[in-house]
């Protein structure tokens, strides 16, 4: 394996290859930056420029791409609360706070070198048990998958700050948009009303309208009403002791995201949701999440870049894409007639091994750039709300509307953000509803499906040991914040009992 | 440092110079003529075709209704790309993806019937036809111009499966109604739907269906043991086949492939089954486009397809050159609409 790794060095160090890596990351930073050109868009626009190139170059940049668009979708989620990618919503929790108290800079310090130890650990993951872990995948039906869904949506009750009913409220509505479209086992057409919702209600126009479109309507209402702050020049990188002090998130994240990256399915979104969830449950001040803890942001960053890791995992071995980016960057492969699976590693070995040096080396660019960026980037906090409000919605619909090439999705931009503005005048929580959004058609699907399995018993998810270990989790989960509330409650009590005697 | 930031600058810049010429692209062709200037551009057209043969003289588009990335997208862009020296001009693929196809017949429909504005067919579109689109968009509305891939269907198990044979599977299957739970990418009267539905009408065998979101999802299925078979195309499993993952249990096409030659078709295996329910990618348009262009557009396609390189893209993603030209793929299209309704016909009796 290490002759192999070392080949894929000497490959990946190829003047051509390396330059192809620095340009798939620098373009990998402005799309994951703009909310709409989600890395799979920028990977699918990238290919036509491929065909010329060679394989391992093309690949090389593509993967490169990958990783930085998972990264850059923070910037925007911490500057303007508008990830630029799905799996940077969870950033956006405590980095826009951060970046509204004038932190701007530690605020990206952190979410770059997260991302990049993220990026680099989970890396070294992928080459030493990739193989071994190849049919860790496999190992998922589809009650699985459900569970799973179950899972993901758990953590609904920690991202409820203020309202556990608003936010439960805010996921069944979610659950509820989820259900518009093609039904998944029939085929028969609900609430489609018009054509271009017969696939549902595209999630990344949602996405943006739910966070950046009801941002921008804020920002509006603040320059109006005049009760803006400005805030002063936000340069200021984390210190090494913040940095320590998210040494053990980092890792959590790392872990989770990494698992649940192989898994195909479920991706990037829901490991940095879960990383984020089980930062705040491990925290001492899990109250202060919310309002700019920079272990929040280390979760979800670290996460989301470990999930590429780990979506490569099922994608190289066994050539089944674990997310729609994957699906893109299997298409790519096979343009290049490289097909990804079993065979790859004994026939093609310098491409998996040089994806393999491709992300070690890509690391340390992406950080270094991130870094060298990351005070001028924190200079969009100073440009006037007026402007920038302007500015964000502008990219917003133009993102949108890259989407489909129509005008359909700047729609569902619009109005999503017109529901966000209008949940979060009246206290709701707009994440669960980008949870409800993300999960909620796969846990239908595999709900169903695993009912067809079952024959129509219920058994069937409590029958088989992984779905029922994953329902458990998903209890512990969901109950974990109650139990904790009722202990403080009661020790509060004891306390004072104590006093009164 | 600050090299870094100039060349991140330009690199930047030049992105979102080509996003928004590829963004601009689709609006930028739609003839827009004053009033005026429309007889003046009609008499132009009618010149024009009279002479025919400076078609085309801009650049051509093909509307993609599937994914960026997609096999069907890879298709056309390849395709464009080996096309465009026969035709003289650029030919560029825009998606109009969404709407279960709808939304790219509408702007195949709203533009002119000139030759300048395709799209990619497949089967899915006939499925659409038949059920959701009905009523809004026909068969009769297009003309088929080139038919480029064909993909045959066939029925994959785990290694470990006891099946060995499709006569197995068939024995099993009814000897335990409905427990034979077969899997693949879409729901009742999609391809891989039909195609076993096929297989099992004429095998006479109940089963039950499940539907998958994707054909690798199938597949992956069919690897981790949680359904019986997997009904899908050799190019998702000649890999795990050939990494004795998978048992290929028959094909349905009228001749062994070289891929996989000791695998026995359907009709070897002793199952009659319509072989021209294949898997197919094509190039139509919207019905009118004057005959002197069709052929030209065919002609250009098929010399393009008859390339080497194309050849090999083929060989590569394990697809069969299917080429047809119009007339050819006009029955062919047909003759698939025709198994499909009475395919629905019957499963629609059942219920």
């Amino acid at each position: 394996m290490l002759e192999n790794l070392l080949m894929g060095f000497q490959v990946v160090l190829q003047w051509s290859n390396l330059l192809a890596l620095l340009a798939g990351t620098l373009m990998g930073y402005f799309v994951g930056a703009v909310p709409g050109l989600t890395p799979t868009v920028g990977i699918a626009l990238l290919i036509p420029f491929t065909f010329g190139m060679d394989p391992v170059a093309s690949i090389v940049m593509l993967v490169g791409l990958y990783m930085a668009a998972e990264y850059g979708g923070g910037i925007t989620a911490i500057l303007v609360n508008a990830p630029g990618t799905p799996a940077a919503a969870a950033t956006a929790f405590d980095g826009y706070p951060l970046a509204k108290q004038g932190k701007a800079g530690k605020a990206l310090g952190i979410s770059i070198i997260s991302s990049g130890i993220g990026a680099f650990v989970s890396s070294i993951l992928l080459i030493l048990f990739a193989v071994p872990l190849a049919n860790f995948a496999l190992q998922f039906g589809p009650p699985e998958y459900f569970a799973l869904a179950v899972f993901g949506l758990s953590v609904v009750a920690g991202l409820s700050a203020e309202s556990w009913l608003k936010g439960l409220l805010a996921v069944a509505m979610g659950l509820l948009v989820t259900t518009i479209g093609l039904d998944p086992i029939t085929g028969i057409t609900r609430y489609t009303f018009i054509n271009d919702l017969m696939e549902g209600v595209p999630f990344v126009p949602a996405l943006i309208g739910l966070f950046a479109v009801s941002e921008v309507l804020m920002l509006f209402e603040e320059t109006k009403t005049g009760q803006l702050i400005i805030e002063k020049a936000a340069g200021a990188l984390p210190t090494l002791n913040e940095i320590k002090s998210c040494a053990s998130t980092i890792a959590r994240g790392i872990g989770i995201g990494y698992i649940i990256g192989m898994i195909p399915g479920a991706g990037a979104t829901i490991a940095s949701f879960v990383s984020y969830n089980e930062a705040k449950r491990a925290s001492k001040n899990p109250e202060k999440f919310g309002t700019g803890v920079i272990q929040g942001i280390a979760a979800s960053e670290s996460a989301n870049n470990s999930a590429v890791a780990g979506v490569l995992v099922p994608l190289l071995t066994l050539g089944i894409p674990g997310s729609a980016s994957a699906a893109v960057l299997i298409g790519a492969l096979t343009i290049h007639g490289l097909q990804p699976g079993p065979l790859l590693f004994t026939k093609h070995p310098e491409v998996p091994y040089s994806v393999f040096a491709c992300l070690l080396i890509a690391a340390p660019i992406m950080l270094s750039i991130g870094l060298g960026g990351a005070k001028l980037f924190a200079k969009v906090t100073l440009i006037p709300k007026s402007v920038l409000a302007s500015v964000v919605l502008c990219i917003c619909f133009l993102g949108a509307y890259s989407f489909g090439n129509s005008m359909f999705p700047v729609w569902v931009a619009f109005i999503s953000g017109i529901i966000g503005y209008v949940l979060r005048k009246f206290g709701f929580p707009t994440a669960p509803v980008v949870l409800a959004l993300v999960l909620g058609y796969m846990a239908e699907s595999n709900f169903r499906r695993a009912l067809l399995m079952g024959e129509g018993s219920y058994t069937i998810f409590f029958a088989r040991p992984l779905s029922l270990v994953i329902l458990i989790l998903a209890v512990l989960s969901f109950g974990s914040p109650f139990v904790r509330n009722w202990l403080m409650r009661r020790a509060g009590q004891n306390v004072r009992a104590k006093q009164n005697a | 440092m600050r090299s870094i930031r100039k060349i991140s600058w330009v690199l930047i810049l030049g992105l979102v110079v080509a996003l928004v010429v590829a963004g601009c692209g689709g609006k930028g062709q739609a003839p827009q003529e004053t009033s005026k200037g429309q007889q003046e551009a009609q008499q132009k057209e009618q010149q024009a075709e009279k002479k025919a043969d400076d078609f085309p003289t801009k650049p051509i588009q093909i509307l993609c209704a599937s994914k960026a990335g997609s096999p069907v997208d890879v298709m056309a862009r390849t395709l464009a790309k080996h096309a465009e020296k026969y035709l003289g001009q650029p030919i560029t693929v825009v998606q109009k993806t969404g709407g279960s196809t709808a939304n790219q017949q509408a702007a195949m429909l709203a533009a002119p019937a000139d030759g300048y504005t395709l799209g990619t067919v497949t089967p899915s579109a006939i499925g659409a036809w038949n059920t959701n689109l009905k009523g809004q968009f026909s068969m009769d509305q297009y003309d088929f111009i080139v038919r480029v891939q064909a993909d045959p269907y066939v029925v994959v198990v785990n290694a470990n499966s006891p099946f060995k044979t499709l006569k197995d599977m068939v024995e099993w299957a009814k000897q335990n109604p409905g427990k034979l739970k077969a899997g693949g990418f879409g729901s009742t009267g999609s391809g891989h739907n039909v195609a076993f539905n096929l297989l099992a009408k004429a095998a006479n065998m109940p089963f039950t269906w499940m539907p998958f979101d994707g054909g690798s999802e199938a597949v992956a299925a069919v690897l981790g043991g949680h359904i019986d078979v997997c009904n899908t195309n050799p190019g998702n499993v000649l890999q795990h086949v050939q990494a004795g993952k998978l048992r290929v249990l028959g094909v349905m096409y009228d001749e062994r492939l070289d891929a996989l030659p000791d695998v026995p078709t359907y009709k070897e295996a002793g199952y009659d089954v319509d072989t021209s329910w294949i898997q197919w990618r094509g190039i139509f348009a919207k019905k009118g486009i004057p005959k002197e262009r069709i052929d030209k557009l065919a002609d250009a396609f098929l010399k393009a397809i008859k390339e080497p390189e194309f050849q090999k893209y083929l060989k590569d993603t394990n697809q069969l050159d299917g080429s047809m030209g119009p007339e050819e793929f006009t029955a062919a299209a047909k003759k698939t609409d025709k198994i499909l309704k009475e395919i629905l016909a019957e499963l629609e009796m059942k219920k």
